[in-house]
């Protein structure tokens, strides 16, 4: 494989160890309140939430991906536009 | 649960409710995503972009970015402290051009516990200690601009400095990015009269330049609409370093994985004459840029930037920068190392021409026992401190001589004002 374009340092080791313990709590937070969320949508609603959301992260990765695929990373050594 | 998903069916969507909850999903996410990159770069979130778009050179620093280590100030520059473009009086003013290796960029092999270079401790600024020590310019303000822009070649760094840089009027222009323009390889057989090496195709950003600027698509107004949300909302912006992140390494993945794998076939490498026609082509830039300077009366000097896997068996390397070079070696052709050191005689030979200083590091990286390569190519802060003593070192009369044309500016600029 080759090699990550990203720059990864320690302290950006340390910050994505700050961005799961984050994403974790929320999704704890989550699993403690479930009857609270159930409160809020039913499950069909929560359903239709759940497929918005994944509708916009789709769109991102489709304009991404299209763009990656014309524009290869290894050009980009330091980042594209 | 099947009764209540059967009810559910029943029952209109509260459509209000739904959205209402993207929304205040969008905020959560957004105060979470504040939250982190003010933890990660210890500032407000204010941009990712490392770049903008210029007319002159393709590309300046993005003022706005926020990253650990890389600020830019308001003219772009990598710099902490921000400077008038008309000269203060009294003012021996030093800006330096090129690429990573004066921006002081990082690669992803770097040195063991390597950490972004800020911009208190590039070359600029550590030449600027040096000179404000210098007792022979006591009594003259000192300003080192660092113009430096990742990925910069001769044919931005002359561009930008014809239309944009001279105007600032600095006394001395130093030229860093000669790793830029003489890569790690060189051409092989053809590509120069091809136009494929070095500065010859078009810069990569320009592509993309062209797809922001003047592609008219659905997939161009997407990407603005974007551009637009990630500049705004530290959400998106996260979600698209994540997800070009992602989408990058899932192609270098399947490629490294691909069943059709073809070994490379043997490199012939371009003969003498063609290597001239290429180097040839970059000291025309490098012309225009002192021709440009002498006409604003302007010093110049022109810096050699060595890389890493050429100096196996030149430099003492330490540890951390043996265990560098041992994964960046393989590959290493002697034809390419001599390229390289025969395009530094060559600019050696024009500067010497044209009467401009020569600035050749090599002497400070035999000697000198410290970590001074941070990656492949880039300084440390200690080599950045290095390269800067190296410089005013050799500088030193050219400094002191335009230090004395500054002071006796100001001394005839003084009776003109109390008149």
């Amino acid at each position: 494989m080759t090699p990550l374009l990203q720059v990864i340092t320690s302290r950006d080791l340390q910050s994505l160890a700050l961005a799961a313990a984050l994403f974790l709590s929320l999704a704890a937070s989550a699993f403690v309140f479930r009857r609270r969320l159930r409160g809020l949508l039913n499950a069909r609603e929560w359903r239709v939430f759940f497929k918005l959301v994944a509708i916009v992260v789709m769109a991102l990765l489709l304009v991404f991906t299209s763009i990656a695929v014309e524009f290869p990373a290894e050009k980009f050594i330091y980042g594209r536009f | 649960m099947p009764e209540d998903a059967a009810h559910d069916s029943g029952t209109p969507i509260r459509w209000g409710r739904v959205f209402g909850l993207l929304l205040l999903g969008l905020l959560v996410v957004e105060a979470a995503s504040q939250v982190y990159v003010y933890a990660w770069a210890g500032e407000r979130f204010r941009s990712f972009h490392k770049q903008t778009w210029s007319p002159y050179g393709l590309v300046r620093n993005n003022p706005d970015l926020t990253l650990p280590g890389f600020h830019h100030n308001r003219d772009g520059f990598r710099n902490l402290k921000d400077f008038a473009r008309r000269k203060p009086s009294n003012t021996l003013r030093v800006i330096m051009l090129g690429g990573s290796t004066l921006y002081s960029g990082i690669a992803s092999t770097h040195v063991a516990g390597a950490e972004r270079v800020d911009s208190d401790a590039t070359a600029a600024q550590f030449l600027e200690q040096e000179l404000r020590a210098d007792p022979a310019l006591a009594g003259v303000n000192v300003e080192v601009i660092n113009a430096a822009v990742n990925f910069n070649r001769i044919v931005e760094i002359s561009g930008g400095y014809l239309a944009e840089y001279a105007h600032w009027q600095p006394d001395v222009v130093i030229v860093f990015g000669s790793a830029n323009n003489f890569n790690v390889s060189m051409p092989e057989r053809g590509e120069v009269y091809r136009r494929e090496y070095g500065v010859q195709p078009d810069h990569a950003w320009k592509s993309e330049f062209d797809r922001a600027a003047n592609r008219k698509t659905f997939l161009a107004m997407s990407e603005h609409a974007v551009l637009y949300l990630e500049d705004n909302l530290a959400g998106v912006a996260l979600a698209k370093k994540g997800l070009t992140s992602a989408i990058d390494d899932a192609f270098a993945y399947a490629q490294a994985r691909s069943f059709e794998k073809r070994p490379a076939p043997p490199r012939t490498y371009a003969g003498r004459e063609e290597c001239d026609l290429y180097v040839n082509e970059y000291l025309g830039y490098a012309d225009a840029l002192v021709a440009a300077a002498k006409r604003n009366n302007q010093e110049v000097a022109f810096f050699w930037e060595y890389f890493l896997r050429h100096l196996g068996g030149i430099r003492p390397f330490g540890e951390r920068e043996q265990a560098v070079y041992d994964k960046i070696r393989r590959g290493q052709s002697r034809e390419e190392i001599d390229f390289n050191f025969y395009a530094r005689d060559r600019l050696a030979d024009f500067c010497g021409e044209r009467g401009v200083t020569f600035l050749n590091p090599l002497d400070v990286l035999k000697t000198n026992r410290e970590t001074l390569y941070i990656d492949y190519l880039h300084y440390t802060k200690e080599g950045n401190r290095a390269m800067a003593r190296f410089i005013h070192e050799q500088m030193r009369e050219t400094f002191r001589r335009r230090a004395q044309m500054v002071r006796e500016g100001a001394r005839s600029q003084a009776p003109a004002a109390s008149e």
